[in-house]
């Protein structure tokens, strides 16, 4: 072959005009394949719905509850219901069951709902409860681990339920989305599954929910004909996505995205306070924060206040303990460390932290105190916090690497990490106990860092058998003060649920448990 | 060099003396956060205004062009050096050498870069430095094929014959002779490469796979201001005018030198 300078620029002039040639008909392909919603959909009401919190980083990618935290979108997307389910003050009321009855501290008995029936036509009956939460139990093991349940007996459209747990928490883990009440018999296919809800899945995968009415939802026709339910992690292409007009409603979009939509005819916002928090996790095994006063002054580096102010913008509010303030689970005195930089700085010097070498960071016996600092980007709020931290933490002498990426399991399963900071809701059932038991007692599914404290574990058993709320009260205060104590956790802030929705979008608003999204009564009036 | 090819530099060389001197002149610290200056609007203190978290955004465009600019110089120099070493023992020497560097360059250059690079960074788990290597790698067999190609023409023309039967010895011919025939080609194709490199790793440290906060980098930035674009456009338009105009002046610039070399 022949080469000269000439054409090897001719060459690459070629590729830059077949280059563009692609690039223009890609561009010509996305705009074409856009559109108006409702314009596609044949005249039928479909609600295009975007959201955040779907997919397999959730771990809630399908609808079986009896897997993982499947359950969440069998009941947001209203394909299943549970027994009893939580009032807009957050307390339990009958749903599936229309009554239920405390036979003894531990044993509940409840009336099944007469006419009701699963989407595929057979009616729910006594049985067919005691089966979905028998299989539940067999396969879920949080399931099994927060309901204890003795024994389930059924009897027509009774069901009596007893449980180790006194029947009040009890009641709060059957309002939990685990417990939605499925076909048993009909089986699981292709991570769809058979529930009693106003809405039946066609079609699931890590992305999308596709739903349709079901025609013979016990509760009335839904006004809906479907839902089309699409997994947008990025908040930015979600904030787009709904000017644009390809979904008619978004949940989880960027606090700094609120205020394009605030005072606008055209959209609707519904906003609620939620016990969604904030927090970071110390990975206990890592060597560089087992030092008690290590991770004392990384508390006291974190500006809670203005991380509220500033970068979530006022939609959310300082976090303390584990519970918000605003509701009567958090009404709690708790001693926390204030944002003191100075002390911060004395604290890690009482640790044998001092910067030797004069590079601005800290070292102990020659090694540098690096953290590294693992997030997810799914909540972008989240690598607004680790930037914010780093920066402080620089000015004590402290060298934090963020890792912020959705596919941070791997590092988290490895324990590659000083820090994981994370979004969860703490109170979803308005009841303490569960956030105790999924992150913070020993072997619990997300201790991820490995936080050990026996009195703590002590405190959860006293909790079992408590029955009398002013006294699980007192032991939930005294459970999170340990926590304090030892400076396993900070809780940086928590959020404000928003929902967006066009302005033709009628009767979706968010609910102060985030359980609940979908329901018979949205409708899209034009 | 025409004094029109002359000309051609000055836009190139206002950018990089505006960063190398610019942030000594500006004095913004790029990474001093003051959360009561968020998201200010441009003006007399912050000509760019500031970021989410109160950074001057002028001065972490000055460094982050020292970032942006200064990686994708080095990913072209080692991958065109690493590359025409290759090429020209491949050429010069042939056999089971030429036979690889051959395969090799092909098994590269039928995959699409930019893709691979992505696909790479996600699997080391990204940062500059990883992305720098990965882009050094992926863009030297262009130049292992480009001089090997012209280490071949070169090796049968009879000045090379000549000095051969005057005894100079392998080393001497490829440096003195095969070299200096064929750097012109190379420079012209590095030149060509700049822009592209520059896009390629901003486009990379926009998806969060290049730069780590908090280092400035324009792909970095533009991707940490598209949260806020339609409520603080300042915020992606410093980078991204850094981007487009750098690329802007490296073509025109290499354009004019390869007409003028050419001529």
């Amino acid at each position: 072959m022949k080469f000269s300078i000439k054409s090897a620029h001719r060459y690459m002039m070629r590729i830059n005009r077949r280059g563009l040639m692609c690039l223009g008909v890609a561009v010509i392909m996305l705009l074409a394949g856009c559109g108006v919603t409702g314009e596609q959909d044949g005249g039928k009401k479909i609600l295009h719905y975007g959201t955040t919190a779907y997919g397999p980083a959730m771990e809630n990618a399908g609808l079986n509850p009896q897997v993982a935290y499947q359950g969440w979108s069998a009941i947001r997307y209203g394909v299943g219901e549970t027994l009893v389910k939580f009032s807009q003050h957050m307390e339990v009321e009958p749903w599936l069951a229309d009554t239920y009855e405390v036979v003894d501290p531990h044993t509940v008995q409840f009336h099944i709902r007469e006419g009701v029936t699963f989407s595929n036509g057979k009616a729910l009956t006594g049985d067919a409860v005691k089966e979905s939460l028998e299989a539940l139990v067999a396969k879920h093991n949080r399931a099994a681990r927060d309901l204890k349940i003795r024994q389930i007996t059924a009897q027509n459209q009774q069901v009596t339920i007893q449980s180790e747990h006194p029947a009040a928490v009890l009641l709060t883990y059957l309002a939990d989305p685990y417990s939605t009440i499925i076909d048993v018999a009909a089986g699981e296919s292709n991570r769809i599954v058979i529930g009693t809800g106003p809405f039946k899945a066609t079609e699931v995968t890590d992305s999308t929910v596709k739903l349709v009415r079901n025609d013979t939802y016990w509760g009335g026709q839904p006004k809906l004909d479907g839902v089309d339910v699409q997994r947008i992690t990025d908040g930015d292409t979600l904030t787009m996505a709904l000017q644009r007009g390809d979904i008619d409603a978004a949940q989880g979009l960027p606090y700094s995205s609120i205020d394009l939509f605030n005072n606008n005819k055209d959209y609707r916002i519904s906003s609620v306070a939620t016990s969604r928090v904030y927090q970071m996790a110390f990975n206990f095994k890592s060597p560089n924060v087992q030092d008690k006063r290590v991770r004392e002054a990384i508390a006291m580096g974190i500006n809670k206040a203005d991380f509220v102010t500033v970068l979530l913008k006022g939609n959310g509010l300082v976090g303390e303990g584990p519970f918000p303030n605003t509701t009567a689970l958090g009404q709690m005195q708790l001693q926390t460390v204030p944002y003191d930089l100075n002390k911060a700085k004395a604290l890690l010097a009482e640790a044998g932290y001092v910067d030797q070498d004069g590079d601005g960071y800290v070292e102990k016996e020659g090694k540098p105190l690096v953290i590294r600092w693992l997030t997810y980007t799914s909540r972008q709020e989240l690598p607004l916090l680790a930037e914010m931290a780093q920066s402080s933490l620089k000015d004590m002498g402290i060298k934090v690497e963020v890792n912020a990426t959705d596919s941070y399991l791997s590092s988290l399963k490895q324990g590659e990490f000083e820090i994981f900071a994370k979004a969860f809701v703490t109170a979803p059932t308005g009841e303490g106990s569960y956030y105790f038991k999924t992150n913070v007692l020993a072997g619990a599914v997300d201790n991820v860092g490995g936080y050990d404290n026996p009195k703590i574990s002590e405190l959860d058993k006293q909790l079992d058998q408590t029955i009398d709320p002013a006294t699980r009260q007192s032991i939930f205060q005294n459970m999170t003060q340990a926590v304090l104590d030892d400076q396993a956790f900070v809780y940086v802030a928590f959020l404000k649920m928003n929902l967006v929705t066009k302005a033709y979008v009628t009767h979706f608003d968010a609910y102060p448990s985030d359980y609940y999204e979908i329901n018979k009564d949205i409708d899209i009036v034009r | 060099m025409n004094s029109m090819n002359k000309r051609s530099l000055i836009p190139l060389l206002l950018i990089l003396l505006a960063i190398l001197i610019g942030p000594y002149i500006w004095g913004a610290d790029p990474y001093a956060q003051d959360l009561t200056k968020a998201l200010q609007a441009p003006s007399a203190t912050h000509w760019l205004g500031t970021d989410q978290y109160g950074r001057d955004v002028l001065g972490r465009v000055l460094y982050g062009g020292r970032v942006t600019i200064g990686t994708s110089v080095v990913i072209v120099l080692l991958a065109a050096l690493s590359g025409t070493v290759f090429g020209i023992l491949a050429g010069y020497k042939g056999g089971l050498w030429d036979w690889f560097v051959v395969r090799l360059g092909n098994l590269f250059l039928s995959l699409p870069t930019l893709v691979l690079a992505i696909a790479l960074s996600a699997l080391l788990g990204g940062g500059l430095d990883k992305v720098a290597y990965i882009f050094i790698i992926l863009y030297s067999p262009k130049y292992a094929r480009l001089a090997r190609s012209l280490t071949k023409e070169l090796k049968t023309a009879p000045f090379i014959h000549i000095a051969k039967l005057e005894g100079k010895g392998t080393f001497h011919i490829l440096w003195h002779y095969i070299g200096p025939n064929i750097n012109h080609a190379i420079i012209t194709t590095a030149a060509l490469d700049l822009g592209v490199v520059l896009m390629e790793l901003a486009g990379l440290s926009f998806l969060g796979l290049g730069a780590m906060p908090p280092t400035p980098e324009w792909g970095s930035m533009l991707s940490a201001g598209r949260s806020v674009m339609q409520m603080a456009p300042w915020l992606v338009l410093g980078p991204g005018l850094g981007i487009v105009l750098t690329v802007g002046a490296v073509h025109i610039a290499c354009e004019q030198w390869r007409k003028g070399y050419e001529v």
